[in-house]
């Protein structure tokens, strides 16, 4: 009976790549670097999807895996602060406020195998199995349930690459790249033939990795790298082909393609110059540090009246909402406004840095929404918005070469996604064709 | 989990067509009498409507014999421990996400 009840049941399989751009996987598909991918997105389907407000792994995931909004899942990025001490602390799994498209599917007795989902660590029960993404940070509180983690062991499962390494030596994190992706394709195996699967979904996030540390390398073809970039994507898309057979082998899809998704998270740019907003904002008289080289937002003096978390969370400091807050719950309005004009001006050698300025109502619903920044902005390419509290200057360069973009994730499906998507549209088309 | 009220409402109002239907044929094959049935039928549609509603409610408010969320037993808003603390902050730093 288990069987035949089995069979009738719809499946659906999740291939996600973090941080590729819409633009970047159709170049790589047009120019068969990927011609697996090609294969699959060329009789159409592939469409251009907003990240989430900030376009940062954290929240977009969250997002991806709820069906929610930051203020109904409560993550708005990988930092949040105390309105009391003003320390930072890191929103981990448990603080997701809502229950994730994979719980619910549970709660009908379908079940989930999910490999490498950022923003999952520690793992926790789930009905069926998982395995942490970043920033998972040992193997043994990354996986549910623990009978796996012997088997993950055994084939020297790697979480993510070694990106302290990566910083001196790219050719070594490209090696680590490629032994990672290995290990995630022995993983995807291993999973498909363990768990009675309704719903499979393995990120990649090498792909992310990769451009935040070699993205000229992706760009530009008369980089030494070039090639061997190029070589990484193809492992990509080989693995993407092999889930794709599987899929079909298994007689999972009464169509071709249908219930198998492919999407990133957001998109990627080349980077020219990180803005720190903290400085900015120090600069125009808005905030002020109690030390000379502040190593957070805790150490800003009582008469600051906005501070900045990354990537480009802007936070006024409300009496009543913070322990030190000065600026007068009527005044805030007025004081956002003045700052999102003043920012949406913001420019570097002639050239504007924010393409758009979120007020908290605008980017943020949900029960969470007194936790929310303020403004959210999203910078121009080129242009890296950051929180950071250190360096006096608001230009820096740094060794990164990629940043992350807002509005040029992509997804691929035939299931029907809403035309000019966002990622947490997702859930909803995923849970609505599963059961149906 | 929990029921939203308008779910209790129309399971009470979909119980109550069934089993007064039942009881007014009931009524009818005992006694014969279609006045009779059908008068006991219309009194006790609204009676029994009202009181299956609260009988559902009150049942909705204990959680003995429900099957718990998946999320129900998480400590949200846990902090980490301080040495997690500094090695995610490391981690976070060597993406440039700090």
């Amino acid at each position: 009976m288990r069987f035949l009840r089995r069979r009738s049941r719809k499946r659906a399989c999740v291939v996600g790549l973090d941080g590729v751009p819409f633009g970047l996987l159709k170049t790589l598909a047009q120019r068969s670097v990927m011609p697996r991918t090609a294969a699959i997105i060329g009789e159409g389907g592939l469409k251009q999807m907003r990240a989430s407000l900030p376009p940062v792994s954290s929240v977009s995931w969250s997002s991806f895996m709820t069906g929610a909004n930051p203020a109904e899942h409560g993550i708005f990025g990988f930092t949040d602060v105390s309105s009391d001490t003003y320390q930072l602390r890191f929103p981990t799994f448990a603080d997701l406020a809502v229950p994730t498209f994979w719980d619910r599917l549970g709660e009908s007795g379908r079940r989930c195998a999910v490999i490498n989902q950022p923003s999952t660590y520690p793992a926790r029960s789930l009905p069926g199995a998982l395995v942490s993404g970043f920033v998972a940070l040992s193997l043994g509180k990354s996986v549910w349930p623990k009978e796996h983690l012997p088997a993950l062991e055994r084939m020297g499962y790697q979480i993510d690459v070694n990106t302290q390494k990566a910083r001196e030596d790219l050719d070594g994190l490209l090696d680590d790249l490629d032994s990672t992706l290995e290990t995630r394709r022995q993983a995807a195996a291993y999973f498909w033939e363990r768990e009675n699967w309704d719903y499979f979904q393995v990120v990649v996030t090498g792909t992310d990795r990769l451009h935040h540390f070699l993205w000229n390398a992706v760009e530009r073809e008369d980089d030494p790298r070039h090639e061997r970039v190029m070589g990484y994507y193809t492992a990509v898309d080989t693995f993407i082909g092999e889930m794709w057979d599987r899929f079909h082998k298994g007689g999972s899809a009464d169509k071709e393609g249908e219930g198998f998704v492919l999407l990133s998270d957001h998109g990627f740019a080349g980077m020219r110059k990180d803005v720190r907003l903290n400085a900015w904002l120090r600069e125009n008289g808005y905030l002020d540090y109690k030390a000379e080289e502040p190593t957070s937002v805790a150490e800003i003096t009582p008469g600051t009246r906005a501070f900045v978390l990354d990537p480009g969370r802007v936070y006024l400091n409300v009496k009543g909402r913070f322990a030190k807050g000065c600026v007068e719950p009527e005044e805030a309005p007025a004081l956002r406004e003045e700052l999102a004009g003043r920012m949406r001006e913001m420019s570097f050698e002639g050239e504007k840095i924010i393409s758009h300025v979120f007020t908290r109502e605008e980017a943020f619903r949900g029960p969470k929404s007194a936790l929310a920044p303020d403004l959210v902005l999203i910078s121009r390419n080129g242009f890296d918005l950051k929180g950071t509290t250190k360096g006096k200057e608001v230009f820096a360069s740094t060794h990164f070469q990629g940043m992350h973009t807002w509005g040029d994730a992509f997804v691929w499906s035939r299931l029907p996604v809403p035309d000019d998507p966002e990622i947490a549209n997702l859930a909803g088309v995923i849970m609505e064709y599963l059961s149906g | 989990m929990r029921e939203f009220r308008k779910r209790s409402l129309v399971k009470a109002i979909c119980w109550r067509a069934l089993a007064t239907f039942s009881t007014m044929a009931i009524v009818y094959i005992f006694t014969g009498k279609a006045a009779l049935s059908l008068g006991v039928g219309a009194v006790e549609v609204f009676v029994k409507m009202f009181l299956y509603y609260g009988h559902e409610r009150i049942w909705n408010l204990i959680a003995w014999g429900k099957l718990k969320h998946p999320l129900a037993h998480l400590d949200v808003n846990r902090e980490l421990e301080p040495e997690h603390m500094e090695e995610l902050r490391k981690r976070l730093e060597e993406l440039g996400y700090l």
